[in-house]
């Protein structure tokens, strides 16, 4: 038909629907077969319909109301057949995705009953108006996509797909899931895009992408739309207002060895200052509680001093009723201490030998030396691959193949082409440090001078730790779940007669041996009060078990035990991770052998005021806010109509002398 | 009770109402003065023999009345419920018990009967039995018209007295004519018109075919709300016309519902009206 009506019937059910009325229309000329009844006189009857048929145009359409009403009925029935609606003037394509955010900030109940409902009845408006033969797919995204439903143009299998999209406490990144939806209407090509001789591998399928979501994604996709058309419908209210724990750590107090502190910081995301009520608990006994107050958009970090303990679970928690409530507790998880095992491939670094020789880092690790001679050791090599050591720190020299646990390059790279040393650069200035990084934390290198510097250049998706004017200075990058950490100059050096000397100021400031420290600790995985593992949800989490068998069990917060093998790196990779909470680990024993934390512990989730523009690398589109379903069907309405003339038809048919 | 005449009839026999003939009775009356040919035996010697002038004492006359009840018992009166004839026999007994109990001369007829032996005349107390048997053999079945049955009554019965017609008036000729041949005639005449509820309030619904039970004359009607508004008003504009009717020509008009019991109907309708005292 038109963009008006879109009929579900054929012309040949047309043609039988269009006897209908006729029919009826005969059938009323036909018959009207009259009850005879017997009365004692039809005299005063006779003057009476007599008198009536002075006004008989109007009584004869009344003797008829019935025929009119069925008339009435059948011609509703056919205008609900018609399928009429009202229809914007930007009709939707004929293939339409839907990208549905189910991260933690879609949690937020400013838009009842929560974002994700909302976005969900909005999805559900827009399955509803689809065309016959319209093909629609469904993905739901948190930290990683999911397709819930590939295209299909079965309204009933869309929204049974759409019913099974339940919330998460995930973060939000929806790159990938824009290359997923972009798979269809933007093909790949068979080659390399700047051939002219080269042909897509498929037609475009053009569509329309919803993308349902309240904007607080982890990054900025590097993502070009093609043949996609972008409807970003942000879900949420900008009032929306939340307090949440941002950072959650509890530590030895380095002044009194028999208390532990905890720090917690409080970020307030409202417009207006807040007091809040912060309570900490220890295995699920109230330990201690302090008030703070938190201006507008401020952080404000607050701490508490206890007991010193060997394990348990801490729970700091918000007493806020806010509109999210995800990030209104935080865990962690104190585990008996673990010392690391380290070993330091040097030909002399006095700095680090000293640094590791303290109490502090004896208890923290094991440090053994070997002279860069034993490289080719059979001591050397077993450690190598058995993976019995967490970190292996190679000071200017480099083995021929990657040990089985972490590294640290000290002025030399990993073997191999992926990492690259640059030229020789001398005096670099320190530009920048990742402060974020655990492996740089307290880290200050306002007064570090270096000397000599090779800035490295490390492989895909390698983090910048230390910048500098020359380059960076330090990387660490994954590798098959341990990571190599490559520092572009050497701490000690030789000089042209062979003696020891020093090629920077750092080891005499104070970050160096905080360095130190964060390296047994981060790369070293090594225990200490400090030791909590404290993942985002939905992170993979590595756990390394030294007297462990061969498989260990994690139950989650919500009671779900998982089975986990060693894999060849000696460690046991956790993924279920979706829940915040505190997971146990069980080495096979009753006794729960350690514990990690799973915190939503993110700023840009916390942060749920919907973000207005969707932003890509190339692309900002304005969100529709007061994005309705434009299609307005209206056969329902009709129906119902419909229903009520049958209802009046038989009413007036039962009781007729009423009308 | 008794039956009360507007008009003062000669009875034929001697009954117990006053009449306007000075007679026989205990009761003195007048004296008047004596002509010739005057029965001797009503002058007042006493009065002769102070005055020394002949006057006769004149007694009042006590007569029977002439009550008839006429009864239409076409088939349009077998609806109802009760039946209106069967509304009507019993009326016409009430009235005729109310007559016999006075020793008026009461005949109950129909409009169909035309032997006279058909209906008894009847007096006295002693012969409510007889009255009650002839009602019970009077059924529903005889349609004659109205002007019909009202003619061949009125050769029957020249006599003067009451005559109370018992009908629902439902005649297609009209009741106009009957009642004009009944004017004519010297008797104080009531007529009761009895409807059923059935026909008062109607209670029909969806299309119809109507068939009337005398002539199945055949009407078709789609029952609506109008339609029976309409017919309520029909109803009484004929009521009216017949009471209006009756009226001019001064007979008396009662509307009477077979839903209104006929002990209430004599007791307080037609005492009101003055046909029962």
């Amino acid at each position: 038909m038109n963009q008006f009506f879109s009929s579900p019937l054929s012309s040949p059910q047309w043609l039988l629907f269009a006897l209908v009325p006729p029919a009826i229309v005969a059938l009323y000329f036909l018959k009207l077969r009259r009850q005879p009844l017997e009365v004692p006189s039809t005299y005063l009857w006779r003057r009476t319909i007599e008198d009536m048929h002075v006004n008989s145009l109007w009584q004869r359409l009344r003797q008829n109301l019935l025929l009119f009403l069925q008339l009435l009925l059948i011609g509703l029935l056919m205008l609900a057949c018609l399928r009429p609606s009202w229809r914007s003037q930007s009709a939707y394509q004929d293939r339409l995705i839907f990208l549905l955010d189910n991260s933690a900030s879609m949690s937020a109940t400013d838009v009842g009953p929560n974002r994700l409902e909302a976005a969900k009845k909005k999805i559900d408006d827009l399955i509803e108006q689809m065309d016959h033969g319209d093909a629609a797919m469904l993905i739901s995204f948190n930290d990683s996509p999911y397709v819930n439903q590939p295209f299909t143009t079965n309204k009933g299998a869309l929204r049974k797909a759409l019913a099974s999209i339940e919330p998460t406490s995930r973060t939000s990144d929806v790159g990938e899931a824009l290359r997923i939806a972009a798979g269809l209407a933007n093909p790949g090509r068979s080659g390399e895009a700047s051939n002219p001789d080269d042909v897509a591998t498929a037609d475009a399928k053009p569509a329309d992408v919803f993308v349902l979501s309240d904007g607080g994604f982890r990054s900025v996709p590097e993502f070009s739309w093609g043949n996609l058309r972008p409807i970003y419908v942000p879900i949420g209210e900008a009032t929306a207002a939340n307090l949440a724990i941002v950072a959650f750590q509890s530590q030895g107090n380095p002044s009194k060895p028999d208390q532990m502190e905890a720090f917690v910081e409080v970020e307030n995301f409202s417009e207006i200052d807040q007091e809040v009520e912060l309570s900490l608990s220890l295995d699920d006994n109230l330990l201690d509680a302090s008030k703070i107050t938190i201006a507008a958009g401020k952080m404000q970090g607050t701490s508490f001093s206890f007991n010193q303990i060997e394990s348990g679970t801490l729970k700091i928690e918000l007493e806020i009723d806010d509109d999210l409530a995800a990030d209104n507790v935080a865990y962690a998880a104190i585990n008996p201490g673990r010392r690391a095992k380290v070993l330091m491939m040097t030909d002399g670094n006095d700095a680090m030998e000293m640094a590791f020789g303290t109490s502090s880092a004896a208890k923290l690790a094991e440090v053994t030396m070997m002279s860069t001679a034993d490289l080719a050791s059979d001591d050397y090599q077993q450690i190598a691959s058995e993976g019995s050591h967490d970190l292996i720190i190679y000071d200017r020299c480099s083995p021929d193949d990657l040990p089985r646990c972490n590294t640290l390059f000290l002025a030399s790279v990993p073997p191999g082409d992926r990492w690259v040393q640059e030229e020789e650069a001398i005096g670099p200035i320190i530009i920048d440090v990742d402060g974020s990084h655990p492996l740089m934390k307290y880290l200050a290198f306002g007064d570090v001078q270096i000397a000599r510097s090779q800035p490295v250049d490390g492989p895909q998706g390698a983090q910048i730790l230390m910048d500098s004017d020359a380059g960076a200075l330090m990387m660490i990058a994954p590798r098959e779940g341990f990571e190599d950490a490559v520092l572009g100059f050497p701490i000690m050096t030789t000089d042209d007669d062979g003696n020891a000397a020093a090629n920077t100021t750092w080891p005499r400031r104070t970050s160096f041996p905080l360095f130190c420290k964060n390296l047994l600790e981060y790369l070293g995985n090594s225990g200490g009060a400090s030791q909590q593992l404290n993942v985002l949800p939905g992170a993979v989490v590595p756990l390394r078990f030294d007297e462990a068998g061969d498989t260990i069990s994690v139950t989650s917060p919500i009671g779900a035990t998982t089975k986990i093998s060693r894999n060849r790196n000696n460690a046991y990779i956790y993924t279920q991770t979706s829940h915040v909470g505190i997971y146990d680990v069980n080495l096979d024993k009753e006794k729960v052998a350690s514990r990690f934390a799973v915190n939503l512990m993110d700023p840009i989730e916390s942060r749920i005021v919907p973000q207005e523009v969707f932003e890509t690398a190339w692309n900002k589109i304005e969100g529709e806010e007061q994005f309705k379903p434009s299609r307005r069907d209206a056969w329902r309405w009709i129906l119902f109509f419909a229903l009520i003339v049958l209802i009046a038809e038989w009413y007036i048919y039962n009781r007729r002398v009423y009308l | 009770m008794e039956l009360v005449s507007r008009k003062i009839f000669r009875g034929r026999m001697k009954g117990e109402r006053r009449s306007r003939r000075k007679g026989q009775s205990v009761e003195f009356a007048d004296f008047r003065n004596y002509v010739p040919g005057d029965d001797l035996r009503f002058i007042d010697w006493n009065l002769y023999a102070r005055l020394d002038k002949l006057f006769l004492k004149l007694f009042l006359e006590e007569e029977d009345l002439h009550f008839y009840a006429l009864i239409d018992n076409s088939d349009s009166m077998n609806f109802g419920d009760p039946t209106k004839l069967q509304y009507a026999k019993q009326l016409a007994a009430a009235l005729g018990f109310i007559g016999l109990c006075r020793a008026d001369r009461v005949r109950i007829e129909t409009l169909s009967s035309n032997k006279v032996s058909s209906a008894p005349t009847l007096r006295g107390r002693q012969s409510l039995w007889r009255m009650t048997d002839y009602l019970d053999t009077v059924e529903p079945g005889d349609n004659v018209s109205l002007f019909d049955g009202i003619k061949n009554f009125s050769l029957r019965n020249s006599g003067k007295g009451i005559l109370v017609l018992i009908s629902d008036l439902m005649d297609k000729e009209g009741y106009e004519s009957a009642f004009r041949y009944l004017v004519s005639q010297q008797l104080d005449v009531y007529v009761i018109q009895v409807l059923s509820d059935e026909e008062v309030h109607p209670n029909v619904t969806g299309d119809l075919r109507l068939v009337d039970c005398e002539d199945a004359d055949v009407t078709e009607i789609t029952v609506s709300k109008p339609l029976l508004n309409r017919y309520e008003r029909t109803l009484a504009a004929f009521v009216d016309g017949a009471k209006e009717f009756c009226l001019r020509r001064g007979m008396s008009y009662t509307l009477a519902n077979t839903d209104v019991p006929v002990d209430k109907l004599v007791s307080s309708y037609l005492r009101r009206r003055g046909l029962v005292r």
